[in-house]
C-alpha cells in the first residue's frame, strides 16, 4: 500500500467515522485529478466541474460502501466515470432530436461551449466521438497514465477487456484524426473496430 | 486482418508486448501492409495522446467547486433536532423582522443624516442569522500544514480563504436560507428505490411528507403509501424527494416543489 493510500484509509474510516474535516481534506488530496479526467471525459470545463461536485457529493453520501478491496483512489475514479457517463447520457437525451449530424465535429464542440485549452482541439473532438467505453478507456491509459490494472478496476471489467478498448479506442482516434485533417496516414476503409 | 492480430501490433507499438508476441508483431508487418499501416497509426495517436499536457484547474474553478460543495452538503448541526429543523425558517422570519427594523432606522437616520452603517449592519445581521455555509466549510476544513502534500498548493488554500473571508459579508442565496439540504440525481433515486438507505439520504417522514400530500397528492396513484421524503434539489431544482409504495412496486420519485411537475422517477418491483 502507498503512503496516499494508507492516508486516504486513514482519512475515509475517520470520515464515516464522523469526522467531517477528514472529507475536506479527501477533497482536497483528489480534487485535481477527478477534476482532470471529468474534463477529460466531458470535455467541457463547466461540465468537468459539475461532474466534480457530483463525485465528491457522491463520495459524501456513500462513503460507508467504501469496502477497501481497492484503493480509495481507484473507487473514487470509478464513481467520477460513471457520473460523467450519467451526465452524458442525460445531455444526450436532451439534445436527443435536433442534431442528427452528431458525428459534426465542429458542431460537437461548439454546442458544448468547449473552453478546454489543455488538449488541441483536434484531439478534443477526436476524444469526444469515441464511444464513452473506449473513450474512458484511452483517457484513464494514455491521459491519465493509469496501469491496465486499475482501469480495469475503475471501469469494472476484466483487465484483457480494459487492453482490447485501449487499443480499440486508440485505433478508432487514430482513423478520426485522419478523416478530420489530424495525423498525415493516407485514409482507409477498416470496417474491423 | 483478425482484431487479434491489431491488438497484437497496438501492444507491440505501445510498448506491453511479450518478447513472443513482439516476434509475432514483426513477423506480421514485415507481410503484411495493413499490419505497418496499423503500427504507425497507433505510434502516431500514441504521441498525441501522450504529448497532452496535465489537466490543471484554475483557482476560480477551485473556489467553485468548494463553494458549491459548501452549499450542496448537508450540515450536521442543521439536521439534528427540532431547532435546527426550524431554524432556518426563524432565521428568515427574524431576518425579515431585521430588514423592518433596520428599513426603519434607515428612515429615521434619513431625518438625522446617517445612512451607512445601517447598511453594514444589515448584511452582517442577515449573514449572522441564517449563517454561511462557507463560513462552515472553513472552520472545517484542515489548515494548509495538515493537508496532504499533494492535496494542492499551499497558495491557492490561501486564496481560497480570502475569498471566503470576502463573501463571508454577503447574504446567503437562497438555497441556503431554505435549508435545500441535498442535491439529489438520477442515480440517486435508482439506489433509492432499489432500497437504498434513507437515512443516508436524510430521507424520514417529516412535515416535507404533509406538504407533499397536501400539494402534490394529485401526482402520486391511488394507494400510494409514502415511505420518507425530504426537501432538496433535483437536477438542480427544488424538489421533493419521495419514496412510496405503490401496488407492490417501491418508487422513488422527484416532484418540483414549486408546481408539482413529476421531474424524475424510478420503480423498483418489492
Amino acid at each position: 500500500m502507498t503512503a496516499r493510500a494508507g492516508e486516504d484509509l486513514a482519512l475515509i474510516q475517520r470520515f464515516v467515522g464522523g469526522d467531517r474535516s477528514a472529507f475536506d481534506v479527501l477533497v482536497r488530496a483528489h480534487e485535481d485529478r477527478v477534476f482532470s479526467i471529468c474534463l477529460r471525459v466531458m470535455a467541457n470545463r463547466e461540465a468537468a466541474l459539475d461532474a466534480t461536485q457530483e463525485t465528491f457529493l457522491t463520495l459524501y453520501r456513500k462513503a460507508d460502501r467504501f469496502t477497501g478491496t481497492a484503493s480509495f483512489s481507484t473507487w473514487l475514479y470509478r464513481v467520477a466515470v460513471n457520473t460523467c457517463y450519467d451526465l452524458l447520457r442525460k445531455e444526450k437525451r436532451r439534445k436527443a432530436d435536433p442534431l442528427p449530424e452528431h458525428h459534426d465535429p465542429a458542431d460537437a464542440t461548439a454546442a458544448d461551449g468547449f473552453t478546454s485549452v489543455e488538449l488541441r482541439p483536434d484531439l478534443n473532438r477526436a476524444l469526444s466521438l469515441l464511444p464513452d467505453e473506449f473513450r474512458a478507456a484511452v483517457i484513464l491509459s494514455d491521459l491519465e497514465d493509469l496501469p491496465i490494472a486499475e482501469i480495469a478496476e475503475v471501469l469494472d471489467i476484466p483487465a484483457g477487456t480494459a487492453k482490447s478498448r485501449i487499443f480499440r479506442g486508440r485505433r478508432l482516434l487514430a482513423q478520426i484524426l485522419r478523416n478530420h485533417e489530424g495525423l498525415t496516414e493516407r485514409p482507409r476503409n477498416d470496417q474491423d473496430a | 486482418m483478425h482484431d487479434h492480430d491489431f491488438d497484437l501490433i497496438a501492444a507491440y507499438a505501445d510498448g506491453t508486448a511479450s518478447a513472443e508476441e513482439i516476434d509475432a508483431a514483426r513477423r506480421a508487418m514485415a507481410t503484411c501492409a495493413e499490419c505497418s499501416e496499423e503500427y504507425t497509426a497507433q505510434v502516431n495517436v500514441l504521441e498525441v495522446l501522450r504529448s497532452a499536457p496535465a489537466v490543471v484547474m484554475t483557482e476560480m474553478e477551485r473556489h467553485a467547486l468548494h463553494r458549491s460543495l459548501a452549499g450542496s452538503l448537508p450540515n450536521p448541526g442543521r439536521q439534528v433536532g427540532w431547532f435546527s429543523k426550524y431554524a432556518p425558517r426563524v432565521a428568515a422570519v427574524a431576518a425579515g423582522f431585521a430588514v423592518v427594523g433596520l428599513a426603519s432606522v434607515a428612515m429615521l437616520g434619513q431625518f438625522s443624516g446617517g445612512d451607512s452603517a445601517e447598511t453594514m449592519s444589515l448584511d452582517s445581521i442577515a449573514a449572522d442569522l441564517a449563517g454561511n455555509s462557507e463560513e462552515r466549510l472553513e472552520a472545517d476544513m484542515p489548515t494548509a500544514e495538515e493537508a496532504p502534500t499533494d492535496a494542492g498548493s499551499d497558495g491557492s488554500f490561501t486564496d481560497d480563504m480570502a475569498m471566503t473571508q470576502e463573501s463571508a459579508t454577503a447574504l446567503p442565496d437562497a438555497q441556503d436560507v431554505l435549508g435545500y439540504a441535498m442535491a439529489f440525481t438520477s442515480t440517486d433515486l435508482e439506489d433509492l428505490a432499489n432500497g437504498g438507505d434513507l437515512e443516508a439520504f436524510r430521507l424520514s417522514r417529516t412535515d416535507e411528507s404533509e406538504k407533499l400530500l397536501t400539494q402534490c397528492a394529485d401526482e402520486l396513484p391511488e394507494g400510494h403509501e409514502i415511505q420518507a421524503t425530504v426537501l432538496a434539489t433535483y437536477e438542480e431544482l427544488p424538489a421533493y424527494i419521495v419514496v412510496y409504495s405503490s401496488g407492490g412496486d417501491t418508487v422513488a420519485a422527484a416532484y418540483s416543489s414549486e408546481d408539482c411537475t413529476l421531474l424524475a422517477e424510478f420503480v423498483a418491483p418489492q
